[in-house]
């Protein structure tokens, strides 16, 4: 399993990193590599590639504003949510992309 | 968990987020009621330490971000920040709470200690800005996050920071 998350928020300083962080942890936690693209202030960061792409099985797009390049993820199934969920409850969201996955 | 692997960095390498905070902006008792009146109060620290222009401005910037969605993000932690044309310089405070104040927090539980980024509304350099993100990002490390919390002394927390990013 190889989920690619992309974390995103209005100021792009705060909420973008937490919830990187904890998506990560979750991951690590869960046995399930992980990579995480934050769009934030400074840029995009640990940009997802397209070897990246070839080999995720899932995405979440972890958010409150649009993200950049969403149409990437068109041929993936995708979990979208709130950039704060993924601070509170990263392994809840993972997990509920894993059982759309397995359907 | 690495950040250096995780962003990269460019520009000054010898800059780092202990270089954003001083024991000015630090404030180990700070004694408020609520989370607007905590807000102000470390506004003012900020102001004092000559990193913004004015406490009206940068405060009209703080209460935006608050009314987007709530910057307690649990754990006792909060995160307010304010992206503004009065701050001069970027730079955070920290202030732990005599009495944790209600803040609508992620997991509903009260705010004891808080973290608050001043960030330019231009100009801000890049380098700068990932030092801010680096430091949110740190602050979910558990570990980390309660040996700060714990920690009693201005000197102490600065340190433990700055050991922390050099990990």
């Amino acid at each position: 399993m190889y989920i690619v998350c992309v974390t995103s928020c209005p100021t792009g300083i705060a909420h973008t990193f937490m919830a990187a962080a904890n998506l990560k942890k979750a991951g690590n936690k869960m046995g399930i590599e992980i990579k995480i693209e934050t769009q934030g202030a400074g840029g995009t960061e640990n940009k997802i590639t397209e070897d990246d792409l070839k080999k995720a099985d899932g995405v979440i797009i972890a958010s409150d504003v649009s993200i950049n390049d969403a149409e990437r993820f068109d041929k993936l199934p995708v979990l979208e949510c709130g950039v704060s969920e993924a601070i509170s409850d990263p392994e809840g969201i993972i997990k509920e992309l894993i059982e759309g996955i397995d359907k | 968990m690495s950040f250096q692997k995780y962003l990269a960095y460019e520009g000054d390498k010898n800059m780092k987020i202990s270089n954003l905070i001083n024991e000015n902006l630090i404030n180990l008792e700070l004694d408020t009621k609520t989370k607007d009146e905590t807000l102000v109060e470390m506004i003012k620290m900020i102001k004092d330490n000559g990193n913004i222009t004015s406490v009206d401005c940068f405060k009209e910037d703080v209460f935006k971000r608050e009314r987007e969605g709530t910057t307690g993000v649990g754990m006792g932690l909060a995160i307010p920040h304010g992206k503004s044309e009065a701050v001069t310089k970027e730079c955070f405070a920290i202030a732990k709470l005599k009495e944790p104040v209600e803040w609508n927090s992620l997991d509903g539980n009260p705010v004891s200690f808080v973290v608050m980024l001043a960030v330019p509304a231009e100009k801000a350099t890049t380098l700068h800005l990932k030092l801010l993100s680096k430091l949110s990002y740190l602050l979910m490390d558990d570990d980390f996050r309660k040996r700060l919390m714990a920690s009693n002394s201005k000197k102490e927390l600065i340190d433990l920071i700055s050991k922390r990013e050099e990990e």
